[in-house]
């Protein structure tokens, strides 16, 4: 037995409680989990529809049989089983399906996992902790109740992280800088992996010959989930060699778009959006460029687009990008070349879309993926194999 | 130094006519603008990220700063050396509003706001009672908002008496001592809305006591948001006081630590007033273009006083609507508004925000 029964259960919320099972660590069969995690991928598929949950359809079309094949195949991970890891998550407040990729892959692997989730997880979170346990109670599904198990708890009950951090070969902490140094203090001798601050910028360049609808729509779908506040939610907006009427056509195709999507944007955003471009300027002295083409020139503001909204700087540094919170403020820059990117350590991904063959800017970045797949997961995330990592 | 206008502080407080007024606040706002540029490093940054006109703009078209700005940012016009006074918001989340005041600007701030009470409550100073815990005021460090409140109100009163102990509870004695020594005569109440309201009127009605003042003041502001809340509107908590405490003139006002000595009292129609030095404007959430009158959006306010820190043009959170200028039937001039509550925060997601 392993001393989870030490943890004060009158502190926990558990979602998911240990089975009996949970405490069993001999090896189960690789095809079995990859046969669970993938039915699992089929149960969601008909609990949401994606008008209402496109994340958690995104989840469910990832982890879908046909795709797990391929990125197991590809992946450098051992799953021959040869002992079993216990792996203690730390999913971030409302990223909210990030810790279910992090857990199945690890599930995947054959390990033990104990995910704790924050009390200000938002509905889908708690939605998708349902659907799994609902699931676990299927004949397909009972394997996971061996595998996984949700625990809720106040951040500072450190003495529960130091328990559930002992109990485990493995932490992973999904979440930013001030949160990772926090955690890392407990315990400090865990192994871990950790995601700290980072952010991601878009590269469009358009013309004449551009679907601009299917760019306008797949930019929205990188911004608008998560209020943009994900890491991987592009911030900046950079022009690659693109004229005025291109982008005004754009940002016109983006506000008849924003009409009839689905996103989380209310009134408070809208304030962000203004304290937050004043905060760069005040900070970092950021330049607008006015495009309004008033004659009186009037303070700095940004320019309205439904929902969000953006603003176009004569210079963009890595500081700005790590300073933005996200709240749907699209900050733009004309470049004429990539070159001309606010690469740096934090800067997790570029999205893209060009006239000719993307190249890569000199500078550091984690991953590059089209437009439209900002938020799309990858066993290999902000350069850390998750898929090796689990299976050591 | 920056200079007033001879005699600005002499104007009646409320007997100003908008043109003249508008004019006032055109010609002073934009002197403050130019002389927080030189002497605040932030604010220039502000200023400059889209170069305009600051010096021959009217004073609805200065840089409204966004008030949260005073929390994460050094927006000072002062050196550290010249610092009498740093004034926080009693905000109860995250980050405190840091306002850096010297010598001047706190005297200013006393003599405005001594005017714009005097027009209530007359030069005669009354017996008061403050709803709170003489502890409060007395608590070291820079000075809360409630603190600056009760110190700044107090002198407007004479034989103080707190009507709460240090643990915020009701001292019955204490106030049935004030009561029947000066119950009879003018006295002046003050406290912060949700205070009078839950550790003074529900206190006290609980305990089935109430009293029945001749002739008393109430003056409360603090914000409305808890109120809202418990569902309290300002109708019900003035009948819960008439019920409570008697023949009681009740006056909410409006105000912030950015602004200390601008503050805007409620007038007998329920309308909050702006004095002569300071004027509300109403901006729309979605780009701040200015709205009409009428119209509901985000509060800007504009003060005369602030010239140790770039706060004349704030623009803040509330949600608010002017209903004119000059034209209110108590007959006071300047324009007279209402405030509807905060905008709700916005829920942070994501990575930095993880652990909690």
């Amino acid at each position: 037995m392993i001393h989870l029964v030490n943890v004060n259960q009158a502190l926990v919320d558990w979602h998911i409680q240990p089975s009996n099972g949970f405490f069993d660590e001999t090896p189960v069969l690789h095809d079995d989990i990859v046969d669970a995690v993938a039915g699992f991928s089929a149960y969601l598929f008909k609990q949401v529809d994606s008008k209402q949950y496109p994340e958690i359809v995104s989840l469910a079309f990832w982890f879908r049989h046909a795709h797990l094949k391929q990125v197991l195949g590809e992946s450098k991970g051992d799953f021959s089983q040869k002992n079993v890891n216990r792996v203690f998550h730390i999913a971030p407040a409302n990223v909210d399906t990030v810790f279910m990729y992090s857990l199945l892959l690890s599930v995947l692997c054959g390990n033990k996992n104990i995910v704790r989730i924050s009390q200000r997880s938002g509905d889908v979170t708690k939605l998708l902790v349902a659907y799994l346990r609902q699931y676990m109670k299927s004949a397909e599904g009972a394997l996971l109740a061996s595998l996984v198990s949700v625990i809720e708890y106040d951040a500072q009950y450190q003495d529960i992280t130091e328990q559930l951090s002992h109990w485990c070969g493995l932490r992973v902490v999904w979440g930013g800088d001030s949160a990772i140094a926090s955690i890392s203090d407990i315990a400090p001798k865990t192994p871990q992996i950790s995601f700290p601050d980072r952010y991601s910028v878009a590269v469009l360049q358009l013309d004449d010959t551009s679907n601009i609808v299917s760019v306008a729509s797949a930019f929205l779908a990188d911004v608008l989930p998560f209020t943009q506040q994900a890491c991987s939610s592009p911030k900046a907006l950079y022009w690659l060699n693109t004229s005025r009427i291109h982008q005004e056509k754009f940002w016109h195709q983006v506000n008849l778009l924003l009409a009839s999507s689905i996103h989380q944007f209310e009134l408070s955003h809208k304030v962000e959006q203004h304290v937050l471009l004043q905060r760069l300027i005040g900070n970092f002295g950021m330049m607008i460029i006015d495009e309004t083409g008033k004659k009186i020139a009037n303070f700095a503001q940004l320019v309205n687009v439904g929902v969000i909204a953006r603003c176009k700087v004569k210079t963009l540094t890595s500081s700005v990008l790590a300073a933005h919170t996200g709240f749907g403020l699209v900050i733009e820059k004309d470049i004429v070349s990539v070159d001309e990117i606010a690469c740096s350590s934090k800067l997790q991904t570029i999205t893209h879309r060009t006239l000719s063959d993307w190249q890569n800017p000199n500078g550091q970045f984690k991953r590059v993926v089209p437009i439209g797949k900002a938020l799309e997961f990858s066993p290999v995330w902000d350069g850390v194999d998750l898929l090796q990592s689990f299976s050591q | 130094m920056f200079s007033y206008p001879p005699e600005l502080f002499d104007l009646p407080v409320y007997g100003l006519p908008s043109t003249q007024k508008q004019a006032m606040l055109n010609r002073v706002m934009s002197q403050l603008s130019q002389h927080h540029y030189q002497h605040c490093e932030a604010y220039r940054r502000l200023l400059d990220s889209r170069p305009f006109n600051f010096t021959s703009a009217a004073h609805t078209e200065q840089f409204p700063v966004a008030a949260r700005l005073f929390k994460d940012l050094a927006l000072t016009s002062i050196q550290s050396s010249d610092v009498f006074r740093q004034m926080r918001s009693s905000g109860t989340s995250g980050q405190a509003s840091k306002i850096t005041l010297d010598g001047e600007s706190a005297k200013r701030q006393s003599q405005v706001l001594v005017k714009i009470l005097q027009s209530w409550l007359g030069k005669q100073r009354r017996p008061m009672l403050l709803i709170d815990a003489p502890s409060t005021v007395k608590k070291a460090g820079a000075m809360t908002a409630r603190a600056a409140g009760l110190q700044g109100l107090s002198f407007f009163g004479r034989h103080h008496c707190y009507a709460l102990n240090e643990e915020m509870e009701l001292d019955i004695d204490k106030v049935s001592d004030f009561f029947s020594e000066y119950g009879k005569q003018p006295v002046l109440i003050f406290g912060f809305t949700f205070i009078v309201w839950q550790k003074f009127i529900q206190a006290l009605a609980q305990q089935n006591i109430s009293f029945d003042f001749a002739d008393a003041i109430l003056i409360h502001g603090g914000g409305w948001k808890k109120m809202q809340d418990q569902a309290v509107t300002d109708e019900i908590f003035k009948a819960s006081i008439y019920k409570t405490l008697g023949k009681v003139n009740v006056h909410d006002y409006y105000g912030m630590v950015e602004q200390t000595g601008t503050i805007y009292m409620q007038c007998e129609n329920g309308f909050l007033h702006t004095p002569a030095w300071s004027d509300v404007l109403i901006r729309s959430p979605q780009d701040l273009t200015l709205l009409e009158y009428g119209e509901a959006g985000l509060i800007q306010v504009n003060s005369v006083l602030p010239t140790s820190y770039p706060g004349h043009c704030i623009l803040t959170e509330d949600l608010g609507t002017v209903f004119g200028e000059d034209d209110c039937e108590c007959g006071r001039l300047g324009k007279y508004f209402k405030v509807h509550g905060r905008v709700p925060k916005a829920q942070v997601k994501g990575c930095s925000d993880t652990f909690s």
